[in-house]
């Protein structure tokens, strides 16, 4: 009896303090939740003075003025307002950063409400100190998944990853087939593609190789100068139509696979392959310029595209999507990699700013491939 | 009595300019001074220009000078120019020729076809030649390959030689515009004389035609040479993949570099200046060849009328040869244009290639941009040559009727813009619309910094047309309608206008034309309100959405095509010679 009443008390306190705990983890959560939607609710405030959202990026990016479009739509039902999208081609990441950069200066406003960037161009927004610090994890939706040495945030929270994308080769599906799809960069060598293969004018893929985690400068240096005598020309990342024409038959290396993930759902012949050498993601990354004339509506949008509507949307416009999310399409290919023992990267400004003889050696890169020298 | 005892001293008060006139010849003037400006003081900065992370440097210049690189950039661009000028000459020439001197039948459309090709952009010209002469996937190095058992194409058109004869096939129809009045003016009476003499039609061609027609070609061959140097699209289209670099994509890569830091306005600004002096120096030489025209004028005065030359058989082979250029630089491209626009990808015609062909391309299109784009671009070719022509008018007409030794500055001023790339005028534009404008006029972002630099950018070409137009008037004219009372405004609107009418019938036309597919400086200096449809159409391509930066061209050439027709039809009405 006397252990049945000691064991009664046992239980009563371990409710009473199950409960307590329990009642102020729901208190807190309620409380963050709560402050959540204090953060937001004061976003949608702000929005709903600001009419029009402007928009300048790569006429690819985000599929441009229709993909601008289709997002702003649902982010306008999601949050009950009425802004109206305006889309104009832009220049390249970097480009534009400067561009906002000059406009700041000059006491002008932003040709575009919102930035997107590549962790080269955030970098130099924190040198130039032209984006506007947001507290961004408040205001998400939910929780992103952890990556060991990856942080989201641009550091002064300038900046937000949103996406992210592998670096791999893509090819004419058409015209190489079976063993003749690279695998490693020496396949690219291969006498077969002489004069036949492009690479880019910026070094993609490359320059994250020479880097001592991976295979370093030496090696990469030397492989790039093998590579610059055997590819017939330069072409940008985007340019995949010069693949379907025939013009070059691959592209070694490309900044990602998003083209290829959207051209393969339209019937394109195209292909994508990831290097076994190592596997490098480039992310992309989304501010609110200081000068922009919608900053609310800005951040509210790059909140939209961390929502699993946000992230679908992109993926369905664009072929992207975010890693640290566990729906992501980007996360299986990444895990995919991660189980055949790859070595992993996540390009970030953090980690760019870790590696101090990137930005040198990518210079040097794109000389030998322009060449410039030999 | 007494009036007309004043009037000598009337009329040379009222032969001085009007204030009016010389604030507008001078508008222009402190515009090319102030991009001059901007341009040196920009060439001495790295760094985000205008702003306090940009230092004062001489780098810039000694990376232009020190680069290897640089001077195989020169090189090439050289080789480029002199391809260029050479096709255009070697087209464009003899087309003048037949339209002008002969009894060509249907020489109306030849005029049709010269004023269309304008309206093509260059992009799709050297896209239609990557297609016909690729050294892998051009249909006739494939046929050639096939014919003669060749393991690869014996024709490279990404050379400089090759993209010199592409854009020369461009340029053909300036020639042709720049050379037709010379053939028109030609007295053909020594033609004759030597026909009589018994010289043929080739010794006759080479021993007295070309002589009298040189300066004329040479003056229209120093002007393409100046264009050549700054031509951008067929460079970046065929080149840049190619790794053959000009001056005018070497400045983009340091104004855009593509993926690895800053814009090197710096260096784009150092080269800038550099290439002031070499303008210096074309220009000159451009003077001393109009100067020395008198030498073999031989048009003689009133009641002039140029004979024309039956051709007999040879309409046949002339009509070949116009044909032939018809297919290579309109037809073909604008074909290549209509299959891109309506197939999901670019590759090469095929049956299977045909049956996926949809309107994808034009559902897909962001029409907002497109309206957008086409609002600008209209207000553009609405305003640029009306402005154009009345900055130019003055100018001219200071040049020619004033005996100020300062017109010789004036001239030089005009003639500037020509030799100056439009690129780095864009980027001069964009500094001081950034910089010191603002406060002033707020011309940042607007499409009236666009027109600004078109306008500027065709000064040169207006006021060649219209010196010489305004040297065939004699100022007797002028003279006696400021004795009847006229003001020098009536004057002008009332005796010049009309005497000139088909000269500035001609600079609209192709001012307008000129403007409407002008890229260089709009890719420079688009926003979210200014963007023209050239612009939209490079951001298509260079984003790699091909089939849409087709759709977009065959709206824009259907758009506009009408209204180009119906202004020429009223130009050519002036212009033609009576047969």
């Amino acid at each position: 009896m006397h252990y049945r009443r000691k064991a009664s008390a046992i239980l009563t306190a371990i409710t009473f303090v199950a409960g307590l705990i329990s009642l102020s983890w729901v208190s807190g959560v309620s409380a963050a939740e709560g402050g959540k939607s204090a953060a937001i609710a004061e976003l949608i405030k702000g929005a709903k003075q600001e009419t029009t959202l402007r928009a300048q990026w790569g006429a690819d990016t985000l599929d441009g003025g229709p993909g601008l479009q289709k997002i702003v739509a649902a982010m306008n039902k999601k949050y009950g307002l009425n802004i109206k999208p305006s889309f104009t081609p832009g220049a390249n990441m970097q480009g534009m950063m400067a561009k906002i950069t000059r406009e700041l200066a000059a006491g002008q406003p932003a040709s575009s409400d919102v930035y997107f960037g590549n962790p080269q161009s955030m970098l130099q927004a924190m040198s130039a100190n032209s984006l506007k610090p947001v507290d961004w994890y408040p205001l998400l939706e939910r929780p992103m998944l952890k990556e060991a040495g990856f942080d989201p945030i641009v550091p002064g929270n300038i900046g937000i990853a949103m996406a992210s994308t592998l670096v791999g080769a893509i090819y004419n599906s058409n015209l190489v087939k079976g063993n003749d799809i690279p695998h490693k960069l020496e396949d690219f060598l291969n006498p077969k593609w002489k004069g036949k293969i492009a690479s880019t004018p910026y070094a993609a893929g490359f320059r994250e190789f020479a880097m001592p985690e991976l295979l370093g400068k030496e090696k990469i240096v030397e492989f790039t100068k093998k590579l610059s005598k055997h590819i017939g020309g330069l072409i940008r990342c985007g340019e995949t139509d010069r693949l379907t024409s025939g013009e070059f038959l691959m592209l070694a290396l490309a900044c990602g696979d998003q083209e290829v993930n959207m051209a393969q759902r339209q019937g394109v012949p195209l292909g994508y392959a990831i290097m076994d050498d190592a596997t490098i993601s480039h992310t992309r990354y989304a501010g609110v310029p200081k000068n922009s004339r919608a900053p609310n509506t800005a951040a509210l949008f790059i909140v939209f595209l961390h929502t699993v509507e946000g992230q679908k949307m992109m993926w369905d416009i664009d072929g992207l999507d975010f890693h640290l999310y566990p729906e992501s399409n980007q996360k299986k290919k990444l895990d995919a990699a991660k189980a055949k023992g790859a070595k992993v990267v996540i390009s970030s400004p953090q980690w760019l700013n870790k590696n101090k003889n990137y930005d040198a050696t990518q210079k040097e890169l794109e000389k030998i491939l322009r060449g410039e020298v030999s | 009595m007494e009036a007309v005892l004043r009037m000598p001293r009337l009329i040379a008060t009222r032969l001085r300019a009007s204030p009016m006139l010389l604030m507008l010849a001078a508008l222009p003037m402190f515009v090319i001074l102030g991009l001059v400006v901007a341009l040196v003081w920009i060439s001495f900065q790295t760094g985000i220009v205008g702003t306090p992370n940009a230092t004062y440097t001489l780098a810039n210049y000694a990376e232009i000078f020190g680069d290897p690189f640089v001077l195989k950039v020169f090189w090439n661009t050289i080789i480029f120019t002199l391809s260029t000028t050479f096709t255009a000459l070697a087209i464009g020439l003899p087309i003048s020729r037949l339209t002008e001197r002969t009894r060509l039948p249907g020489k109306g459309l030849v005029y049709t076809i010269m004023t269309l090709g304008l309206l093509i952009p260059g992009i799709y010209t050297a896209m239609g030649w990557t297609f016909i002469a690729h050294v892998r996937i051009g249909f006739l190095n494939r046929w050639l390959m096939d014919v003669f058992s060749l393991d690869q194409g014996p024709i490279n058109i990404a050379t400089p030689v090759g993209m010199g004869f592409v854009q020369g096939l461009n340029l053909t129809a300036l020639a042709f515009i720049l050379t037709a009045q010379m053939f028109r003016a030609m007295n053909p009476s020594l033609e004759e004389a030597a026909k009589i003499h018994g010289l043929s039609f080739i010794g006759t061609l080479r021993r007295v035609t070309l002589p009298l027609a040189f300066p004329a070609i040479l003056a229209a061959m120093i002007y393409m040479l100046t264009i050549g140097i700054a031509t951008f699209d067929v460079p970046a289209i065929i080149g840049l993949g190619n790794r053959i670099y000009m001056l005018s994509t070497y400045v983009y890569l340091k104004a855009n570099p593509p993926d690895s830091g800053l814009p090197q306005h710096g260096v784009t600004a150092a080269l800038g200046t550099v290439m002031i002096f070499l303008a210096l120096l074309l220009t000159w030489w451009y003077g001393q060849m109009l100067r020395q025209g008198h030498r073999y004028e031989v048009v003689t005065g009133k009641g002039y009328r140029p004979a024309l030359i039956d051709l007999g058989g040879w309409s046949v082979v002339a009509w070949f040869f116009i044909a032939l250029y018809f297919l290579a630089t309109k037809l073909i491209p604008l074909l290549l244009i209509a299959y891109a626009a309506f197939t999901p990808y670019l590759a090469p015609p095929s049956y299977e290639m045909l049956s996926k062909m949809s309107l994808a391309g034009f559902y897909n299109l962001n029409w907002d941009l497109f309206w957008r784009g086409l609002y600008n671009t209209v207000l553009l070719v609405l305003t640029v040559p009306l402005i154009t022509l009345l900055l130019s008018f003055s100018i001219s007409w200071l040049i020619v009727r004033s005996r100020s030794r300062l017109r010789y500055l004036l001239e030089f001023g005009a003639f500037l813009p020509h030799a100056l790339p439009e690129v780095i005028m864009a980027i001069g534009a964009l500094l001081v619309a950034l910089f010191v404008l603002p406060k002033i006029i707020p011309l940042y972002g607007s499409v009236w910094l666009i027109a600004i630099v078109y306008v500027i950018s065709r000064i040169a070409f207006a006021t060649r047309a219209l010196n010489s137009s305004l040297l065939q008037i004699h100022r007797e004219l002028e003279e006696a309608a400021y004795t009847a009372g006229l003001s020098p405004m009536r004057t002008s609107w009332r005796i010049l206008v009309p005497l000139l009418r088909p000269t500035l019938m001609s600079v609209w036309i192709w001012s307008a034309i000129l403007v409407y597919r002008e890229l260089t400086v709009a890719v420079f200096l688009i926003s979210q309100e200014n963007i023209t449809l050239p612009a939209v159409i490079w951001s298509y391509w260079f984003s790699g959405a091909t089939n849409q930066a087709a759709a977009v061209t065959l709206l824009m050439t259907a758009v506009l095509t009408p209204l180009i027709l119906i202004f020429w039809w009223f130009g050519r009405r002036q212009l033609m010679p009576e047969s």
